[in-house]
């Protein structure tokens, strides 16, 4: 009798710890495979945000010599599977080239990078003639 | 045959249910721990694109203020102040001149025209250097005439 009791008990205990184990089990790998999805959102957001920074440097470093009025054009080639777009305030920016300004204005300049599967960057500057 | 005793019955429940706690407050610190690391890193990167916005709108103020100098009278101490807002940030702009002076070949005295110009998230006062993201220092390179003919960057600071 006090056999068959034990056994009972133990079968008992064996089924609610394997569920509670389970449980926790499966809540962790949840909390790891979130994490796991987070981080590899924020890397490529910081990619992006590197994309859309060199971007940016190379319009300044672009317009670092201009002469009113003269053209301008970027060597900046992004890393692959990113794609560049970039306007202007005076709509004398294209993306890859423009038109200096005039000594008396600024140029806003507004620079977006998207690449597959990242959330999309964008950034504004200002650029003149020296 | 063996049998349980019952004092060691319940000795072993209350093992398991330390066990059992033990257990859960095991897993529930893993979990904080992951759920801190999620949040932290999300903090970081927004932290990080707060920061580069906020470089870029000083950096774009200054060459605003630098292009609003450029026309002004060199006689009279150049006016600035103005905020411009750009990337969601606005900015403000102050600038005095850097009194400086070189000779010529005839050792006459020559004055330079440079401007320091401090750029700051407004606060609605004038820029500090405690809370200045940009200091850069320009100079304004001018025919007799008054005519700038170009700018030259002679310092250019990021503090933060």
């Amino acid at each position: 009798m006090t056999r068959m009791r034990d056994r009972g008990e133990s079968l008992i205990e064996v089924v609610i710890t394997i569920v509670i184990i389970s449980v926790a089990v499966a809540a962790l790998v949840a909390s790891l495979a979130s994490a796991s999805r987070s981080s590899l959102s924020h890397r490529r957001a910081q990619d992006t945000d590197v994309v859309v920074r060199d971007y940016a440097e190379a319009v300044k470093l672009s317009t670092s010599a201009c002469v009113a009025g003269a053209p301008y054009s970027l060597s900046y080639t992004p890393p692959s599977g990113y794609t560049l777009t970039g306007s202007a305030d005076d709509g004398l920016f294209d993306g890859q080239s423009g038109t200096c300004p005039a000594v008396a204005t600024v140029q806003i300049v507004t620079l977006s990078v998207e690449a597959n599967g990242n959330a999309p960057a964008s950034i504004q500057l200002a650029v003149r003639t020296p | 045959m063996i049998s349980r005793q019952p004092h060691t019955a319940a000795r072993d429940s209350g093992a398991v249910m330390l066990l059992a706690i033990g257990f859960v407050l095991l897993v529930s610190a893993i979990a904080a721990a992951l759920a801190a690391l999620i949040i932290s890193s999300t903090a970081t990167g927004n932290t990080l694109q707060q920061v580069r916005n906020r470089q870029y709108a000083a950096d774009a103020a200054i060459q605003s203020a630098i292009t609003k100098v450029r026309s002004q009278n060199r006689a009279t101490d150049p006016v600035c102040g103005d905020v411009s807002t750009l990337n969601g940030i606005a900015v403000r702009v102050d600038c005095a001149y850097a009194v400086t002076v070189v000779g010529n070949v005839e050792n006459q005295v020559l004055s330079q025209r440079n401007v320091i110009f401090l750029a700051c998230a407004d606060t609605g006062s004038a820029c500090d250097k405690d809370i200045t993201i940009i200091r850069a220092q320009v100079n304004f390179e001018q025919k007799y005439s008054g005519e700038v003919t170009k700018t030259y960057i002679q310092s250019w600071s990021v503090n933060r």
